[in-house]
């Protein structure tokens, strides 16, 4: 059975009602956390927290079958990147969970939608993608950041690099950021928070082709990461208007 | 209606009387202005000319209800693919004369009806003097207790309203709490009650699984009405966002119909129907205005049981199929 039809067959085996169809309702069912706990297992640090993750995913997406074929992933890759989706909405909420338990503030919020027309390649660019994102963020920002010298505000860069982050994902909206900083939404405050993003985006995006170049990444992973620099760090602050 | 045309019905439909709702009556249209007349018709299926007459009764079997002031007779109509039958009280109801989509129901005389489908009974309905009285069926046994799974689903279970007045569950909403539990959306529900709650489709005859389905597809029909409105911009307004969550919840409700047929191998007409509904809905969602959080436990429920569902948390990612 493949991932794609065991997503399709995959119900509560209590509930069939022959031998046979709780047979196939239990293989589709081991198909289907097998796959959860191999992509939780590889984007996922802590064992246990894994093993919790895609238990729970697995019974939680039997519990919403059997599947009708057309609002069901036709092809393997598609049913992976269906179950990845489901575990990034799960980890997403648990980290929601943990900053509010902590009193932070709960910012996250819709990314968007995944299309998963080219489905062959999904589950590999997702991975490059996740590796480019923590390659750029956990590594080249803070090493751009270590070994710039001169008048360079690090922790402003740092704060800006973050800030435009947050306004690209959406957890985070310029009027919110502008009310946090300054208690109000003023052009002035557009402007102040446009130089500085524009300064930290010159600086960044100048320093990371040496960076790559001293790290000499996979090519397709190279490309992702500039890809991913440039669409992130774009500018969302527009001079002064509207405000 | 009397208590006798009410147990004569009852004895005729073969249901219990928790398969009743709760009664409408709704004033005949006197010189004055009157609970009845709402508004000049032309409105959805109401012809022209009618005073549209609100019955929640009727709509929900899929019927819509226009008064003929010349005639002072009630109009029934309803869509070809929700068909459905007229018969007098003591007249003999037969499925062959459920084929019908519009039947005149004289106003000036007392009188008590059912509405049937095919499948079996849809709404009963009595007229005297000054009032029609009207009442949805829902013909079909009550869904388990699911015993020790703390959720309660069989008939009689009160529900207390805003002012703390307890409310008897329908038959139709213990239905819908079933397909809560089969999809274990219900907190309380064990996973022996939700293979129970699966099975119980199963136990019940093609024609009471049909009427199950009738009713989900006119739930279905409301879903896309309202998915219509959001799309043409009309309720844009500060209750964006409750609008879209009772549209999720409602959408997500019909679900838990799909797989309680679907677990009983029926269902098709209700999965053609939400086809059309889930290419409106994954419309709006895909262009939903980041500005406008609607996120609840049910929704990340969703999102994470169902990736696919464009009824999920707008904090999530949904996955386009």
């Amino acid at each position: 059975m493949t991932i794609a039809e065991a997503l399709r067959c995959v119900a509560p085996p209590a509930a069939a009602d022959t031998d046979d169809e709780a047979r196939v309702r239990e293989t589709a069912l081991e198909i289907v956390y097998a796959e959860l706990h191999r992509l939780a297992r590889s984007r996922i640090g802590d064992r246990s927290e894994a093993e919790d993750v895609a238990s729970g995913l697995a019974y939680q997406i039997a519990a919403a079958g059997p599947r009708d074929p057309d609002r069901s992933p036709p092809t393997d890759g598609q049913a992976r990147a269906y179950l990845w989706t489901a575990i990034r909405n799960r980890m997403v909420d648990r980290h929601r969970v943990a900053r509010r338990e902590q009193g932070d503030d709960d910012l996250d919020r819709f990314e968007g939608a995944v299309d998963l027309t080219d489905d062959a390649e999904v589950e590999h660019r997702m991975a490059l993608l996740a590796k480019a994102q923590q390659l750029l963020y956990d590594e080249a920002v803070p090493a751009i950041a270590r070994e710039t010298d001169g008048r360079f505000d690090r922790d402003g860069f740092l704060v800006a690099v973050q800030q435009m982050r947050a306004l690209h994902q959406r957890s985070l909206t310029l009027d919110a950021l502008l009310v946090e900083a300054d208690g109000q939404v003023t052009s002035a405050g557009r402007n102040r928070l446009y130089k500085q993003h524009e300064r930290a985006r010159t600086r960044l995006l100048g320093a990371l082709p040496a960076w790559l170049e001293s790290r000499q990444l996979d090519e397709r992973l190279d490309q992702v990461l500039r890809r991913l620099a440039a669409t992130e760090l774009a500018s969302r602050v527009t001079r002064g208007a509207g405000a | 209606m009397t208590s006798e045309q009410f147990e004569a019905f009852i004895a005729q439909a073969g249901v219990d009387a928790g398969a009743v709702g709760a009664g409408e009556r709704l004033l005949l249209p006197e010189p004055q202005v009157d609970e009845a007349r709402t508004a000049r018709a032309g409105v959805g299926l109401v012809p022209a000319g009618l005073l549209r007459v609100r019955s929640d009764a009727l709509a929900a079997a899929g019927i819509a209800a226009g008064f003929d002031e010349d005639t002072r007779a009630l109009v029934l109509t309803a869509p070809a693919d929700l068909a459905f039958g007229f018969a007098e009280a003591g007249q003999r109801y037969t499925s062959g004369n459920a084929g019908g989509t519009q039947f005149h129901v004289p106003t000036d005389r007392p009188s008590a009806f059912g509405l049937w489908s095919a499948a079996g009974p849809l709404a009963i309905g009595s007229i005297d003097a000054r009032a029609i009285e009207l009442r949805a069926v829902y013909a079909w046994p009550a869904p388990l207790a699911f015993a020790d799974s703390g959720v309660k689903g069989n008939s009689g279970v009160e529900t207390p309203n805003d002012s703390g007045v307890g409310k008897a569950r329908s038959r139709w909403e213990e239905t819908l709490s079933a397909g809560r539990v089969a999809r274990a959306i219900e907190p309380a529900a064990s996973r022996e009650a939700t293979a129970a709650a699966r099975r119980w489709t199963r136990g019940i005859s093609a024609d009471q699984r049909a009427l199950i389905e009738r009713f989900a597809i006119v739930e279905a029909h409301g879903i896309a009405a309202r998915l219509e409105r959001l799309q043409d911009g009309l309720g844009l307004d500060d209750s964006l966002d409750l609008a879209w969550q009772a549209l999720c919840w409602d959408r997500d409700d019909v679900e838990g119909i799909r797989v309680l047929l679907r677990e009983a191998g029926a269902g098709q007409a209700l999965v053609s129907a939400l086809r059309a509904i889930d290419d409106a809905g994954r419309a709006v969602r895909f262009s939903w205005p980041s500005e406008v959080d609607v996120h609840d436990d049910r929704l990340q429920l969703v999102s994470e049981a169902d990736p696919g569902a464009w009824w999920g948390s707008t904090r999530r990612q949904v996955v386009w199929l």
